[in-house]
């Protein structure tokens, strides 16, 4: 179903509209906007199909080209980046699990801070960037 | 030890922790507005147990210092990017300011539109066709050859100019380069000898804020070495600084242009491509630059030499068969065309316009320099569309960078967002942070699948598209 402000828009329009917002959204992580966006274009979408509008909205994203290739590489160093981040945040949960194990086991902080230095050196993903 | 004296050394103790940890606090706070710092958190550390009818128990805790909160991956990564980030961003400058040269309205251009000059110099010819001996027709071939000479060798010593002042913004880095490897150097023999097993607190902030603004000018690798110490390399394997000591990158003078040497290798192309603004200045002086004038170089030749073989193939007003003379200077070789691209004919009645034992009235020469025009007499194409070519590789080459480097902003923008909302969240925050960045990437991700999948459709449908 194709909601209103779409209906205002001829799709090829309303696809290269959506690229331009879904880049900035990326930018900024703007994770709610983005979901709409996906809705919005997957409706789109099955819209234009629906309606044989499919050719009119290629011929839309003809001009968004340069849009679509730049949204592409913003991805690709996202993807590169949350996978550098969330790498980071598994490394913090292990240190905090190892953290606790030490004070139950009952081992002094220090040592346990020696031991996090360690296991924070020796990571594999140390470096890896 | 009495129970009473154990209890106020706890107390004495939490006190003086308490302390310590308002001091870390007010640390943060007063430098708050340090972009270097980074947040510091108190390093609880606990005492020695204290022994009470045979149990041990705790005695207390001390505060050691503050730990910050960074890590070194996420710097390294943001590091990695704004290197790349500095990189396309002055090669972005440097191509902009190139492509000016060639963009007859734009306000830094002083040159006129060389594509217009070459149409309008063969339509003289094509005029003159028509009224060969007509001296206001010759007038205007002369007239239209100087505009078009003159063009072409302001625009080469425009590119000259800028590729000198690309030199020079090459130098002033480098300089920038080694007085900071120098800070670091320092920097990492403080740590070594002050903190060579614990952070190194402010010391730590300092080497990451020089490794920071290292990379904003030239492309680094880090390697942690043995007691908190640090060695810096290019990306190119090239040692720039080794834990206290920094090896200055050297200059010299290679055929007018500024080569750089580490030792004794020359790491000018390396440089070139290993990030930071002297990547960009590099890319653009040795390659943008050198390709775009050897183009404008092969042009000037090609018109020159053809034009000058035509009228020295055919009979001038005065009757001179096959020996009218040079209408351009006749350059000995491509490199250098442009910039030295002059008329030096000054008689219109020495324009060959008739053919050799046709009379003076014919316009037989005159229609084969016309002829020129729509001949593959440049790399294979005609004049107008060797130029063309030649601007629209120009502005391609723009635009393929402005996207990189667009990209490259967000991702650095995206990171130092990161950096800021994880500095000193707790486990469940981050999580949440890391949730939404996850979901951000998700729904991207959606949207580019379903415009590719309309995009691969216009593929097939035969519309033509830019994406590759």
């Amino acid at each position: 179903m194709i909601i209103a402000w779409q209906e205002q828009l001829r799709p090829g329009i309303a696809l290269k509209e959506i690229v331009q917002q879904a880049t900035a959204a990326l930018v900024s992580m703007d994770a709610e906007r983005l979901e709409e966006l996906a809705l919005c274009c997957a409706d789109l979408n099955r819209g234009s199909e629906e309606s044989g509008l499919r050719e009119e909205a290629a011929i839309g994203l003809q001009g968004a080209g340069s849009d679509l290739e730049l949204l592409k590489r913003i991805l690709h160093e996202t993807r590169a980046n949350l996978s550098v981040l969330t790498r980071l945040h598994t490394i913090r949960i292990r240190e905090a699990i190892f953290l606790e194990d030490q004070q139950h086991a009952g081992r002094t902080p220090e040592r346990a801070d020696a031991l996090r230095m360690w296991s924070r050196e020796r990571t594999p993903d140390y470096g890896d960037n | 030890m009495g129970t009473i004296s154990s209890a106020i050394n706890l107390i004495t103790s939490a006190l003086n922790a308490d302390q310590a940890a308002l001091d870390v606090t007010s640390n943060n706070v007063s430098n708050a507005s340090n972009e270097a710092y980074t947040r510091e958190v108190p390093n609880w550390s606990e005492n020695q147990p204290i022994y009470i009818n045979g149990e041990a128990i705790g005695s207390g805790v001390t505060v050691t210092g503050g730990v910050s909160q960074r890590d070194r991956v996420l710097d390294q990564r943001l590091d990695q990017q704004q290197q790349l980030s500095a990189s396309s961003t002055s090669l972005l400058s440097a191509l902009t300011t190139l492509q000016d040269n060639f963009t007859p309205a734009s306000s830094s251009s002083t040159t006129g539109d060389i594509g217009t000059d070459i149409t309008n110099f063969f339509d003289t010819y094509t005029t003159l066709e028509s009224a060969p001996s007509n001296d206001a027709d010759r007038q205007a071939v002369l007239s239209s050859a100087t505009t078009l000479a003159s063009d072409i060798s302001r625009t080469a010593a425009s590119l000259n100019a800028q590729q000198a002042s690309l030199d020079q913004s090459a130098t002033t880095v480098v300089s920038q380069v080694n007085t900071l490897t120098t800070a670091l150097a320092q920097v990492n023999q403080q740590i070594q000898s002050t903190s060579p097993n614990s952070d190194a607190g402010v010391l730590e902030d300092e080497r990451q804020s020089d490794l920071s603004q290292l990379s904003q000018l030239i492309g680094i690798n880090q390697v942690t070495t043995e007691q908190n110490g640090m060695s810096v390399t290019t990306t190119g394997g090239q040692l720039l600084a080794s834990e206290g000591t920094a090896i200055p990158i050297t200059s010299g003078d290679v055929d007018g242009v500024t080569h750089f040497y580490l030792g004794q290798t020359d790491i000018t192309s390396a440089l070139a491509s290993g990030g930071g603004q002297i990547g960009g200045i590099l890319t653009a002086r040795d390659q943008s630059i050198p390709t775009t004038l050897a183009s404008l170089d092969q042009l000037a030749y090609g018109i020159a030499t053809n034009i000058n073989t035509v009228n020295n193939a055919g009979t001038d007003l005065d009757g001179d068969n096959g020996n009218a003379g040079n209408i351009f200077n006749a350059p000995t070789q491509v490199a250098g065309s442009a910039a030295a691209l002059t008329v030096v004919m000054t008689d219109p009645n020495k324009i060959a316009a008739a053919g050799i034992g046709d009379g003076t009235g014919d316009n037989s020469n005159a229609v084969a320099a016309a002829n020129l025009a729509k001949q593959n007499i440049i790399g294979g194409e005609t004049p107008s569309n060797f130029y063309s070519n030649l601007v629209s590789t120009l502005g391609s080459s723009v635009s393929e960078t402005t996207t990189e480097n667009t990209a490259l902003t967000a991702s650095v923008t995206q990171l130092q967002t990161q950096v800021s909302s994880l500095s000193g969240v707790s486990l469940d925050d981050e999580a949440s942070n890391l949730e939404l960045f996850q979901r951000a990437y998700q729904a991207a991700s959606q949207v580019f699948s379903i415009l590719n999948t309309v995009y691969a459709s216009a593929i097939n449908i035969g519309v033509e598209t830019a994406v590759s």
